[in-house]
C-alpha cells in the first residue's frame, strides 16, 4: 500500500515536472472549466435536493389509505372504467403471465387490450392458444394514425380480453391503436414485460376520482421485478435481484421515482409519466391527438404536449405522481440490454426536447418552462456532457499542477459526495414512509448500492447518455428498444 | 478557507448525516424484527387462549380477561342471533378504550383506518365521535370517510348539514361526495328533491340528481324531468341518464327532448335513455341522430336502435348499407351485438 502511494506521489511529481512550463499557462483554463463543471453538476444537484424535501414533504403529509379493504371501502363504488393497453412485440416469453395477472386484477371495470405491434415470434400464437382467440369486431372512430390492423380477437372465456394483432409501426402506434379501440373514460398504457399489484389500479385511479375534472394523467411507482417470486402474476415474495446490475437499477428506480417524479408532481411540473404504468384521461389524449409515432420517448412527449396544449389553452388541469401503486418490471441484467435501453431513453429525451424547445424558459409556461424544461435541459442535454468533461479533464489538469486540489475535492463533493447523499437520502425517504423491503439485509444492500451507483455505474450512464446523443444528431431513430426477456421466476 | 473546500466539508457532513440516518433506520428495522418475532409468538399464546376458552377450560388468571367479553357475546347471540349490530357493539364496547384512543392519538391514515373499522359499530358514542371527525378533521378525505361510514350505519345528518360539514367546494371530491350521499335514509329524499330545485351551484344539483337516480324509487321522476332543462349540461346529462336507469316511462318526454339537446354529451345520455326505455318515439329521432357530427353520438343511437330491437334493428340493418358516416357506425354496431 505505502509503495503504491509512494509510487503514486512520484508519478504526480514527474508529470508535473513535464508539465511546468505548461501548467501555468493553463491554469486560468482549468479554473474555468472546474468552474463550469462544478455549477452544472451543483445545480442539478441543488434541483434533487428540493426535490428530496418535496417528497418527504408530501409523503410525511399525506393521507395514504395503506390497506386494500379500507381503500376499497372509501373508493369502491366511484372508481372509474380503465382500458389496460399492452403493446406487446416479440414478447412471446413473458406474454401470457402479464395477462394472466392482468385478468385476475383486484378492479371492478376494466378491460385488457393487448396489441400484437406485428411480433415476428411467437406472442400472439401463444395468446391465441392460451385464450382460444376468435375473430371479432368492435365498432372504432379511426381518429388517429397508425398501421393497419389485421383483426381484432376476443377471448370467449375472458369477456374483459381484446387482442388486436396490427401491422407493426412501433409502440406509439400500437398504442393510438389500443387507444381508439379502448371504451372505458380512463386508459393505462402498459409494457408487456411488467406486472400491476392487485389493487394498483384502485390506488392510482384515486386522484382522478377526487379531482375528476382537472387531474388528466397519474404515475405510479416502477419497481425491478428482477428475483421476486412471481405466483399467478402477483409478487408473493419480495427479493432483491442476483444480479448486481439489476440492483444498482432497484436503488436507481427508487431514486427516480420517489424522489424525482414526488417532488415535481408537487409542484405541478411533473413530465414523464412511465410508459410501464400511467394512466390517463382517456379524451384529454384523443383531444391532443394521442401518441406520437416519430419519437422513441412517446411517454416523456405525450405528457409534456398534454402540459403544453392545457397551459396553450388555458384549461385548468393537473399531472400527478401517487408513490403506492407499483408495477413490477423486468430491468436489464446484461449490460448491452441496459446499454440499448439508456441508447433509447437518451433518443427519446433529445427528440422530445427539440420537439417542445419553445417552452424552455418561456414564461408563457410558467414553473413548467423554467423548472421542468430547464432541468431537463441540465440532466439531459449540458449534464452528461459537462460531467464527461469533469471526469477526463480535472484529474488531468489537477495532475500536472494546472488545477488546486481544492477544486478538484469539489468536483469530487458535487459528482460523488452529493451522489452518495441523494441516493441514501432517497432510501431513508423509502424505508420511512413505504417500507417495501421487508428485511433489514435488504435494506443493507441498498444502502451498500446506493454507494456503488455513484462509482462506476453513474459513469458508465454518462457515457451511454453522450452515445444517444451523438446517434440522435446522426439522425438515427429507433423503434421498440431489444431487450432480452425471461419468463418471470415463480 | 476556500469556497471549493467548503463545498468539500459541507458535503461531507451532508454524507454522514444520511449514512447516520440510514444506521439508525436499519437499526430500527432490526428492532422492529425482533419485536414482530415477540408479537407473534404472543399472537399464537392468544389463539391459544381463546382455543381452550372455546374448550371452557381456560386458566383461572384469565377469567377476567377473556370470560366476561365472552359472556356478554354469548348473551347477544341468545337474544337474537341475526343481530350482527348488536353482537358487533358487544365487541366495540370491550375494545373502544383502545379504539378512542388510538384514534385521538394516531397519525391521519390511522385515524382512516379507525373511521372505516367504526363503520361496523352502529353505536351512539361512535357515531359521536365521527359526527365530530365530519367538522373537525382538515384533510376531506378523512371528514368524508366519517360521513361515509356514518352514512353505513344510516346516521348521516342530512343533506345539507353533511355538505356544510364536509366543506368540498367545487369540482375536487364530488365523486367521492356523491356515493356517501346515496346512503342518506329514504326519509331524506323530499330534502334531496327540494335541493335540487333550489340550489344555485350546480355541484349540489349534480349530487342530487345522482342520489335520486340511484335511490330506485321512481317518484323522483318528475324532479328529474325537471333537472333535465337544467342550465348546465352536466345536470342535465346526468338527469337523462338516471331517468334511463330508472327505466320509468313517466320520463320519456324529457328524453325525447334532449335527444335534440345542443350539448353532445346530453345527446348521448338521451341515446342511452331512450335504448334503455325502449322508446318506440325516439326512433325518428335516434335515426337522425345517427347523422351527428360526433361519433359518439352516433355510435350510441345505433345502440339504441339495436336495443330498441324489432322495426329499430331492421332499419338499422337498412342504413348499414349506406356508405356514409351513419351507415359505418350501423355497420360496426350490428357487427359488434350480433357476434355477442
Amino acid at each position: 500500500m505505502e509503495a503504491a502511494l509512494d509510487a503514486l506521489a512520484r508519478g504526480l511529481t514527474e508529470a508535473r515536472l513535464g508539465f511546468e512550463a505548461v501548467a501555468p499557462l493553463l491554469q486560468p483554463w482549468a479554473t474555468v472549466v472546474a468552474l463550469s463543471v462544478i455549477a452544472v453538476s451543483g445545480v442539478q444537484n441543488v434541483i434533487y435536493a428540493v426535490q428530496l424535501i418535496l417528497a418527504a414533504a408530501v409523503l410525511v403529509r399525506r393521507t395514504a389509505v395503506v390497506e386494500a379493504s379500507a381503500l376499497d371501502w372509501l373508493y369502491g363504488d366511484v372508481i372509474l372504467p380503465i382500458s389496460l393497453l399492452v403493446p406487446a412485440y416479440n414478447e412471446a416469453e413473458t406474454i401470457e403471465d402479464v395477462v394472466e395477472a392482468l385478468l385476475a386484477l383486484d378492479y371492478p371495470l376494466f378491460e385488457v387490450i393487448v396489441i400484437n405491434d406485428g411480433s415476428t415470434d411467437a406472442t400472439f400464437e401463444r395468446l391465441r392458444a392460451r385464450y382460444g382467440l376468435q375473430p371479432s369486431t368492435r365498432a372504432y372512430a379511426d381518429a388517429l394514425p397508425h398501421a393497419p390492423v389485421r383483426g381484432v380477437y376476443a377471448a370467449p372465456e375472458h369477456p374483459r380480453l381484446i387482442v388486436v394483432d396490427k401491422v407493426n409501426g412501433g409502440k406509439a402506434d400500437a398504442l393510438n391503436a389500443g387507444l381508439l379501440l379502448a371504451r372505458m373514460p380512463l386508459f393505462a398504457s402498459m409494457d408487456s414485460d411488467s406486472l400491476l399489484e392487485g389493487d394498483s389500479l384502485t390506488r392510482i385511479v384515486q386522484p382522478f376520482v377526487e379531482d375528476p375534472d382537472r387531474v388528466l394523467a397519474v404515475g405510479g411507482t416502477v419497481r425491478a421485478v428482477n428475483g421476486c417470486e412471481v405466483e399467478r402474476g402477483q409478487v408473493t415474495q419480495l427479493r432483491l435481484p442476483r444480479s448486481n446490475l439489476a440492483r444498482l437499477q432497484v436503488m436507481e428506480y427508487i431514486r427516480a421515482f420517489l424522489m424525482g417524479r414526488l417532488g415535481w408532481s408537487q409542484l405541478g411540473v411533473l413530465t414523464t409519466v412511465a410508459g410501464a404504468f400511467g394512466v390517463f384521461r382517456r379524451s384529454a389524449i384523443l383531444a391532443i391527438g394521442g401518441y406520437r409515432r416519430d419519437t422513441v420517448g412517446e411517454d416523456y412527449e405525450l405528457v409534456l404536449r398534454l402540459h403544453r396544449h392545457c397551459r396553450e389553452t388555458g384549461r385548468a388541469y393537473r399531472v400527478v405522481f401517487v408513490p403506492e401503486p407499483v408495477c413490477w418490471t423486468q430491468v436489464p441484467e446484461t449490460w448491452r440490454g441496459l446499454r440499448a435501453q439508456r441508447l433509447r431513453w437518451q433518443r427519446g429525451a433529445l427528440e422530445t426536447f427539440v420537439i417542445h424547445w419553445r417552452m424552455l424558459f418561456n414564461p408563457r409556461y410558467g414553473r413548467l418552462g423554467f423548472l421542468a424544461m430547464g432541468h431537463n435541459l441540465l440532466v439531459d442535454v449540458l449534464g452528461p456532457l459537462a460531467e464527461t468533461l469533469g471526469y477526463v479533464l480535472l484529474p488531468f489538469f489537477w495532475a500536472i499542477g494546472a488545477l488546486d486540489t481544492d477544486w478538484m475535492l469539489a468536483f469530487v463533493a458535487m459528482i460523488f459526495t452529493f451522489g452518495v447523499f441523494l441516493s441514501l437520502g432517497a432510501l431513508a425517504l423509502e424505508e420511512m414512509e413505504l417500507k417495501r423491503y421487508p428485511r433489514a439485509r435488504q435494506l443493507m444492500v441498498l444502502t451498500a448500492f446506493a454507494v456503488l451507483e455513484n462509482f462506476g455505474y453513474r459513469q458508465i450512464n454518462n457515457i451511454w447518455r453522450i452515445q444517444g446523443s451523438w446517434q440522435f444528431l446522426r439522425g438515427k431513430r429507433g423503434q421498440w428498444g431489444v431487450i432480452p426477456r425471461s419468463a418471470f421466476r415463480r | 478557507m476556500s469556497a471549493p473546500l467548503s463545498l468539500w466539508l459541507i458535503s461531507l457532513a451532508f454524507l454522514a448525516a444520511a449514512f447516520g440516518l440510514l444506521a439508525v433506520l436499519i437499526a430500527l428495522r432490526l428492532l422492529e424484527g425482533i419485536r414482530l418475532g415477540r408479537r407473534l409468538h404472543l399472537a399464537d399464546r392468544h389463539r391459544y387462549l381463546i382455543h381452550r376458552a372455546m374448550r371452557a377450560d381456560l386458566p383461572r388468571g384469565h377469567l377476567r380477561l377473556h370470560v366476561a367479553p365472552m359472556r356478554a357475546f354469548s348473551k347477544a347471540l341468545a337474544q337474537d342471533p341475526g343481530d350482527t349490530p348488536g353482537l358487533l357493539n358487544v365487541a366495540y364496547s370491550y375494545t373502544r378504550g383502545d379504539i378512542a384512543r388510538n384514534f385521538r392519538r394516531g397519525r391521519p391514515r390511522r385515524r382512516l383506518r379507525y373511521m372505516h373499522v367504526m363503520a361496523h359499530f352502529p353505536a351512539r358514542n361512535v357515531r359521536g365521535v365521527l359526527r365530530r371527525a365530519m367538522v373537525r378533521e382538515r384533510d376531506p378525505r378523512l371528514r368524508l370517510a366519517a360521513a361515509k361510514a356514518l352514512g353505513d350505519m344510516g346516521a348521516l345528518p342530512g343533506l345539507h348539514r353533511t355538505l356544510r360539514l364536509l366543506r368540498t367546494e367545487g369540482a375536487a371530491f364530488q365523486r367521492v361526495l356523491r356515493s356517501v350521499l346515496r346512503r342518506l335514509p329514504a326519509n331524506r329524499r323530499p330534502e334531496v328533491m327540494r335541493a335540487l330545485a333550489e340550489a344555485r351551484c350546480p355541484h349540489v344539483r349534480l349530487i342530487c340528481v345522482d342520489v335520486l337516480g340511484q335511490s330506485g324509487d321512481r317518484s323522483v321522476i318528475p324532479s328529474l324531468i325537471r333537472a333535465s332543462r337544467d342550465a348546465d349540461l352536466e345536470v342535465r346529462a346526468g338527469a337523462v341518464r338516471a331517468i334511463g336507469r330508472l327505466g320509468d316511462l313517466g320520463g320519456s318526454r324529457a328524453v325525447l327532448a334532449a335527444l335534440a339537446d345542443p350539448a353532445w354529451e346530453v345527446r348521448c345520455q338521451a341515446c342511452f335513455a331512450a335504448g334503455r326505455l325502449r322508446l318506440v318515439r325516439a326512433l325518428p329521432a335516434l335515426e337522425m341522430l345517427l347523422h351527428d357530427r360526433n361519433w359518439w353520438v352516433r355510435f350510441r343511437a345505433a345502440e339504441a336502435l339495436y336495443g330498441i330491437g324489432g322495426d329499430a334493428r331492421a332499419g338499422l340493418r337498412d342504413l348499414a348499407a349506406q356508405p356514409n358516416a351513419a351507415g359505418r357506425v350501423a355497420q360496426a354496431v350490428l357487427l359488434e351485438r350480433d357476434a355477442a
